[in-house]
């Protein structure tokens, strides 16, 4: 009997080996992708690195999404090939074999797949793996030489997931022969020819979701809420594509053919009867297709445009070279904090190219009307108040010598109890009401045209108050210290300074900066409770573990989309052929020409393959401001190169998924073609 | 004036390295004239289906002609053809051949639509039709939901709608139980009375009782005919059994 299993299994596979080849095929590039992703996850020398943490933990997120897709994407293409093969199942049970011997045929087959495709792709992963760490490392711009090595957890672990997968598709086939009659399985191909039902409930609620959806994308304003939001957003607009796609599709059509002056036509009544059919058989498969390809096209644009912008987005986060911020109870002379950072610099041989430093009383809390409170105060006098994250301003008080130093604004005299706000969003009061005290609003003024920082993106509003004078601005920190209970905000002085140098010269000088602040915030009388320092090259390799780590991912993971994206379309054009066949013959017979046939086919298989890559880009385009301003979160502000990698990525997208479309389209006239 | 000749008909299919010859058709004279009801009999591989491919412009002769009221469609162009096709031919098949994906309706509706006929013109036209045949209640219906009888109706009404000049049935009644296919067998009696010019082919004596006149084929060519005349159905049934034990015995002495 075994070798009966065997000598049938092998037949079957010759025999269908259109399907089954790409079906082992992508199988082993998945697990191909999977085991390297692993490898790298499990890699010691990336824990070594700076921000190699950061990738592992990218990629440890990346794997789990790779398990789900995997997993869909398997038992999707096994349960094409399963209704393929229900009618040789059917003729096998006909012929006189019992549903235990063909469910050990279905056994032997899977194991051979099974066999083929975690073989295949774990000898092509560990071949390919140090093609990938190279990769990566040129990514993450880590300097460091690449073993060959083989890793054991990650073969084991690659070997478990996918036995587990495979094992479930076999139970799902085994289960199939085991539910139906002979009689079922010869027709199982042929089924589903049934006219479909409107589902109005069903259309209703795919546009209520889109709706939702896109409206929480077009209209979340704050990144902090954006980004809990999302998920959100994402989950609706999945469900409404498939509910449009599998009931509005259907819902739309059956309008078009109520309208008998429309649907009666040559052009219209051939195709809108062929869509309705199509649709019905397609709509999972091409919503699937519409929600890789968003998902692709986001994750792709997303990740390459923070790759491309890594720089600016280090320069938003760090303004300068050297960022130090001093904090302290009192007024303090910083002359000796300057020197000590000029003297630094001037140790490590490098030039001072620019130099700006700021006294600033940084409060965060609610405002009311025109009452601004601060948390501490809040807390103070109700220690159990909740302040919502999304309500805070956050005000800058400054002085106006540092508002013309460091904000580059020339503000006239202010008399006492006035005052001048600058920032966003627009102000709309005459009075600003600061630790009980009333102040007179003068003037407003949003932020300087290159003033572009992270912060404005994450608070409800961001205000420079600038008071006229040093004596007004401690009187203010004393106030609000005494609200606070002597827990308020400490006045902070910023120094930034701007060197010469290459990227290496600078995180040397960094380094020396560093030791040295460190070194005089240790000393007694230095009068600062605590100095941070920001170094913005000693950064940049932490920046390239999480956006080169997360470019890596984008890439990755969009190409393992891709790839099954279009297998997807490929098995679709496939099935549509041999479904079409028939109704090619009749039309043909009843008087349809051969052009007209195949320019209606031609253009209702166009329509349906262009449907989801439509849809995907109106999804893509609506979650454009969401994403931006999660990206401003990330530091990623530069919106113009967001808008070009999405265009790009779009593009390209497009290109391919039409190259692959028309190389499809000749398997489909083959088979439509074949007497 | 007859209103389809065919004269001296030819087809030769050769395999796909041209060593093998396969005479289907040899040579092949008829004419059917206006509102006659002819049906051609043969057994497998006499010929029928060539022949009947040939007439419906679905496949070329080697040599002859086939004229249309006087217009040979042999040399008709593949552009024109499917054009000339659903303007003077109707079609009934075996397996009915109408499509899933379409109402009966539709399915009837299909040739006019393909002739860009205004909506309510094709409701006019289809009223008498249906009427006649029996499917008024149940054109609303898919084909899935109907019996193969009422299917072949509907195959039926979608060869007449468009007022064809000839109507040719390649074994409508192939599928059908007896009952059906009686049934459709006095629909085609009716509507020839009504003046439509039918050929058909068919394996059953039966059916081709009902025509007026008989046509044989063997190994390629009319072998013989009977013209029913004033004989009546069971009459018709006894000639051509005789005709086809006759052939069945081999000919030999006939030839």
């Amino acid at each position: 009997m075994n070798k009966l299993y065997i000598k049938l299994m092998s037949t079957n596979i010759k025999n269908g080996k259109q399907f089954y080849v790409p079906f082992i095929l992508s199988g082993a590039i998945t697990v191909m992708l999977f085991y390297n992703m692993m490898a790298i996850f499990y890699n010691d020398g990336l824990s070594h690195m700076s921000g190699g943490n950061d990738v592992k933990m990218i990629f440890g997120f990346g794997n789990n999404v790779i398990i789900i897709f995997s997993f869909i994407f398997i038992f999707y293409t096994n349960s094409f090939i399963m209704k393929r093969r229900k009618r040789d199942i059917g003729i096998y049970n006909i012929l006189g074999m019992e549903k235990k011997h063909i469910a050990g045929e279905l056994f032997v087959e899977t194991v051979v797949i099974a066999v083929l495709a975690i073989a295949g792709g774990l000898s092509a992963g560990i071949v390919f793996n140090k093609f990938f760490m190279m990769l990566l490392y040129k990514i993450l711009a880590f300097d460091s030489s690449i073993k060959f090595m083989i890793s054991g957890h990650a073969v084991y672990k690659t070997v478990v997931i996918f036995a587990i997968i495979y094992s479930v598709t076999m139970i799902y086939n085994i289960m199939q022969v085991r539910l139906s009659k002979p009689v079922e399985l010869l027709s199982g191909s042929n089924t589903g020819e049934k006219e479909p039902k409107t589902k109005i409930i069903m259309t209703i609620l795919g546009l209520i979701c889109i709706a939702v959806g896109y409206f929480i994308a077009i209209t979340t304003e704050n990144p902090i809420s954006a980004l809990s939001l999302f998920f959100v957003a994402v989950v609706l607009v999945i469900l409404g594509t498939y509910f449009l796609f599998m009931a509005g599709s259907i819902a739309f059509l059956k309008l078009l053919r109520n309208n008998k002056n429309y649907y009666y036509k040559k052009n219209h009544f051939v195709a809108v009867s062929g869509m309705l059919y199509r649709m019905k058989q397609n709509s999972v498969g091409l919503s699937n297709i519409c929600i890789l390809s968003t998902m692709v096209l986001v994750m792709v644009s997303t990740t390459v445009s923070m790759f491309i912008g890594e720089d600016d987005i280090l320069k938003t986060r760090f303004e300068s070279e050297i960022n130090i911020s001093a904090y302290s109870t009192e007024i303090t002379d910083s002359s000796m904090l300057d020197e000590t950072v000029e003297n630094a610099i001037k140790d490590s041989k490098r030039e001072i190219t620019d130099k700006n430093s700021k006294l600033k009383l940084s409060l965060q809390g609610i405002l009311e009307g025109d009452v601004f409170s601060t948390g501490d105060e809040i807390k103070g006098v109700n220690p159990n108040a909740i302040i919502n994250y999304m309500d805070i301003y956050s005000v800058d008080i400054i002085t106006r010598d540092y508002a013309k130093k460091s904000l580059n604004m020339d503000i006239p005299g202010i008399s006492e109890g006035e005052i001048v706000i600058c920032g966003e969003p627009d102000y709309e009061y005459e009075k600003f009401t600061l630790c009980g005290k009333e102040y007179i609003v003068k003037d407003k003024m949003p932020f300087p045209d290159d003033y572009d920082s992270m912060m404005v993106n994450m608070l409800k509003g961001w205000y420079y108050i600038i008071v006229d004078s040093m004596t007004e601005f401690k009187s203010i920190y004393e106030e609000q210290n005494r609200l606070a209970g002597g827990n308020g905000a400490q006045i902070c002085y910023d120094l930034s300074i701007d060197i010469d140098g290459t990227r290496e010269q600078k995180k040397a000088c960094g380094q020396v900066v560093d030791n040295a602040v460190k070194n005089y915030s240790k000393q007694e009388g230095s009068g600062y409770k605590r100095i941070i320092g920001f170094y913005r090259e000693n950064e940049r390799q932490d920046f390239y573990g999480i956006y080169g780590g997360l470019f890596f991912l984008g890439v990755f993971l969009g190409s393992m989309f891709l790839m099954i994206t279009v297998l997807i379309i490929f098995y679709k054009q496939i099935s549509e052929g041999y479904e079409d066949k028939h109704r090619f013959e009749i039309m043909e017979k009843v008087g349809m020409s051969k052009q007209e046939i195949k320019v209606s086919i031609r253009s209702q298989i166009r329509t349906v393959f262009l449907l989801p890559i439509i849809a995907a880009s109106i999804h893509v385009a609506v979650a454009f401001p969401m994403i931006r301003r999660m990206l401003l979160m990330l530091n990623m502000t530069n919106t113009n190169l967001y808008i070009k990698c999405t265009v790009a990525s779009i593009l390209i997208f497009i290109a391919i998924y039409v190259i692959v479309f028309i190389l499809t389209s000749r398997t489909y006239y083959k088979v439509v073609g074949s007497k | 004036m007859s209103i389809l000749q065919v004269n001296n008909l030819k087809k030769i299919y050769t395999t796909r390295f041209g060593s093998n010859q396969v005479q289907a058709l040899v040579n092949i004279n008829f004419n059917v004239e206006e509102g006659e009801y002819v049906a051609i009999m043969g057994e497998s591989g006499s010929g029928k289906t060539t022949l009947l491919n040939i007439l419906a412009a679905l496949d070329k002769p080697t040599s002859g002609s086939v004229l249309l009221q006087g217009k040979d469609i042999v040399g008709i162009n593949d552009k024109e053809i499917s054009v000339f096709r659903r303007e003077n031919l109707g079609f009934v098949f075996q397996d009915f051949n109408l499509l899933d994906n379409f109402s009966l309706k539709d399915n009837i509706f299909l040739p006019l639509v393909l002739q860009n006929l205004p909506h309510n013109k094709m409701e006019q036209r289809l009223k008498p039709i249906v009427a006649k045949l029996g499917i008024s209640e149940i054109l609303n219906k898919y084909p899935y939901e109907v019996s193969g009888g009422q299917k072949q109706r509907a195959a039926v009404a979608r060869a007449l709608i468009t007022g064809p000049k000839l109507i040719l049935a390649d074994e409508p009644t192939g599928a059908l139980d007896s009952k059906a296919a009686d049934s459709l067998l006095r629909l085609f009696g009716s509507i020839n009375d009504d003046g439509q010019t039918i050929l058909m082919v068919t394996h059953s004596i039966k059916a081709a009782s009902n025509a007026k006149r008989v046509l044989f084929i063997k190994d390629g060519e009319v072998f013989h005919q009977i013209y029913s005349g004033d004989a009546g159905k069971d009459e018709m049934y006894t000639k051509i059994s005789d005709t086809l034990a006759m052939l069945q015995a081999g000919g030999e002495n006939n030839e």
